[in-house]
């Protein structure tokens, strides 16, 4: 069977495993709803529409209610998940995710999606750069990034499984290159544990998301060159998983961040949080420099705000004094 | 591990007239409309900051009393009880007014409400806190509560929990919010038939007049246009503010349409200087001399 498509693009990857993921736990929990505001099609949650038209709500696009009216379900028995477009969850209905989901606690499941330049076709009012940024200072609120479809999908799982808040980072989409499966078959993904992909004694890779697979090829070329570079997946960025990160630190000395966000307020800034008072080590950030989105290429895009592993290569190189 | 007790400092010295029991008449609603607007201006005075939003606290007393009194189906033992009916203060600012009917129903001491309001520690924050059992959303940003009333009353048709009913109280200052409108929308696409908002339409926002501001008539047109079951009374007489009510709880009433009852009141209401100076009294301060005053008015 072909992948389902959409306006002439493959709905397969991260998107795929969030509809997949969606009909399991509907599936498995009763009690879960999903609000939408009219992003469904484009995050393709369509599908659990169709499988339990009595337990999905859209508000039209009307993003400040859809928070509203997810924390009042969570108060009444129920799970709901809550995927918008991460520009709109975190901007427009900032308030009331503050208010009515930190605030309060609510046992919502927040799934951010096009997050940083993923989605190439929308630009700067589509492309976030700061949803870490704003849902990290926001108490309550747990934060993960998932780095392939299948951590996505046990991100969600364990997510619906914890009682709380959770916002669940992910991409649209990658370049063709990076857009496949990037962690090992049996990875375990824990809400409150980032995990060592590749051991290394030189400098630490410390990626979310996309720039994972983008570090751990970085990493290969280093030992090229000599160079022992430890990779981390940091899929837990609230509460940041301190044992791995200081661990890291120790051992090497020397951290590079990499992220797809805006470099203040993000990945970099929560690693350098946790190790400027644990374990202070020279540290170097790769990611979105301060800047707002565009629209265009994907593969161009990468470049234009180097989200590349060029780009953790200079770093890595210039931290060692190479 | 028993929790350990607060100590109180400050107590009431006034009685309390009115007590919870059912049914109340007219008569026992007015005096209980009276004790709420006592308390308000007790609450104010005590505490940390000797202030409260007194003007909007004081025009929702019969709303409120008419609620607490005679139609909110609640266990306060079992805040939580899954059958009980909703009450959603959307106008969050009017803390001190629910705090007062929450104690009357026995939620919780009336000695908490001269001792933790708007207090470094204390439980019973100026803007509704979801920290307080029997508060049912943290409210204050204003506009929000229209879509909380619409989760909880989708929540109770999707469990057939068709005796429900959930009340949200908006002011009219926060009806120029627009999520207060995503929420009336969203009401009335989702058919929501078991929710009750009322308006406190006391016609002043916060800098002058809401008509100077943004005038939000036709009022009833607008309420009417997104398809709302919709009534008009004066939101300090109790026997009207009843029957409406009485009404739009009915099922037979335009089914599958939200209601909204919009409740013609006064900023201020009770206490003359504050009606005359309603701006000035949005959100105010009380010495002894003003709380003095405010009790002899209100019969002591």
């Amino acid at each position: 069977m072909s992948p389902k498509m959409m306006y002439g693009v493959s709905l397969k990857g991260f998107r795929s495993a969030l509809a997949d993921s969606l009909l399991a736990m509907g599936e498995r929990y009763p009690n879960m709803v999903v609000v939408d505001a009219e992003t469904g099609t484009a995050t393709n949650v369509l599908d659990f529409r169709d499988a339990y038209p009595d337990r999905y709500v859209t508000m039209g696009i009307a993003e400040q209610a859809a928070l509203s009216f997810a924390f009042a379900l969570s108060r009444s028995g129920l799970i709901p998940v809550v995927p918008l477009f991460s520009c709109f969850l975190s901007h427009r209905a900032c308030d009331q995710l503050y208010v009515q989901i930190g605030y309060a606690n609510a046992n919502v499941k927040l799934i951010g999606c096009y997050t940083g330049i993923s989605s190439p076709n929308t630009g700067a009012t589509h492309q976030c750069m700061n949803d870490i940024a704003i849902i990290r200072s926001t108490p309550n609120i747990r934060v993960v990034e998932c780095a392939d479809p299948s951590e996505l999908q046990q991100a969600i799982e364990q997510a619906m499984a914890y009682v709380g808040p959770v916002y669940i980072r992910m991409i649209r989409g990658d370049i063709p290159k990076y857009d496949k499966p990037v962690l090992p078959e049996g990875h375990k993904f824990a809400l409150d544990r980032s995990s060592v992909l590749r051991e290394g004694s030189d400098i630490s890779l410390i990626a979310s998301g996309m720039m994972v697979p983008r570090a751990l090829e970085a990493a290969e070329i280093l030992s090229q060159e000599g160079i022992s570079a430890e990779v981390v997946n940091m899929t837990a960025i609230k509460p940041v998983d301190a044992e791995t990160l200081v661990a890291t630190a120790k051992k090497t000395g020397h951290v590079v961040t990499c992220e797809n966000h805006n470099i203040f307020g993000g990945v970099g800034s929560a690693v350098a949080e946790c190790l400027c008072e644990k374990c202070p080590v020279p540290m170097r950030l790769v990611g979105v420099r301060d800047q707002y989105g565009w629209s265009g290429d994907l593969e161009d895009l990468v470049k234009m705000f180097g989200l590349t592993t060029d780009e953790i290569l200079r770093n890595a190189r210039e931290l060692l004094g190479r | 591990m028993e929790a350990e007790r607060p100590v109180y400092h400050n107590t009431s010295t006034l009685p309390v007239i009115s007590h919870y029991h059912t049914p109340m008449t007219d008569e026992d609603l007015r005096a209980f409309a009276l004790q709420l607007r006592r308390d308000i201006i007790e609450i104010t005075y005590y505490s940390g900051t000797q202030s409260s939003h007194v003007g909007g606290e004081l025009s929702s007393a019969e709303i409120l009393a008419i609620l607490y009194g005679c139609f909110l189906n609640l266990h306060p033992q079992e805040p939580e009880w899954p059958q009980r009916d909703i009450f959603v203060m959307s106008k969050g600012h009017c803390s001190a007014v629910l705090y007062a009917a929450m104690a009357w129903r026995g939620f919780f001491g009336r000695e908490m409400l001269w001792n933790e309001f708007n207090r470094a520690g204390g439980i019973l924050q100026e803007h509704c806190s979801p920290c307080l059992p029997g508060v049912e959303a943290p409210t204050g940003s204003l506009g929000m509560g229209l879509s909380d009333g619409a989760g909880y009353a989708w929540a109770a048709k999707h469990a057939g929990q068709m005796d429900r009913r959930m009340y949200v109280l908006l002011g009219d200052g926060e009806c120029t919010e627009g999520q207060t409108w995503e929420g009336a929308a969203l009401c009335a696409q989702l058919k929501l038939d078991n929710l009750i908002a009322l308006v406190d339409y006391n016609k002043y926002i916060i800098s002058s007049t809401t008509a100077q501001v943004m005038d939000l008539e036709p009022f009833e047109d607008r309420w009417r246009a997104y398809r709302w079951h919709t009534q008009r009374v004066d939101g300090h007489d109790v026997a009207a503010l009843c029957h409406a009510i009485e009404l739009a709880k009915d099922p037979a009433t335009a089914p599958g349409q939200p209601r909204v009852i919009i409740c013609d009141t006064k900023k201020g209401a009770g206490i003359s200087f504050m009606e005359q100076d309603a701006v000035h009294w949005h959100a105010g301060h009380l010495n002894s001399e003003s709380y003095q005053r405010c009790m002899k008015e209100l019969g002591l």
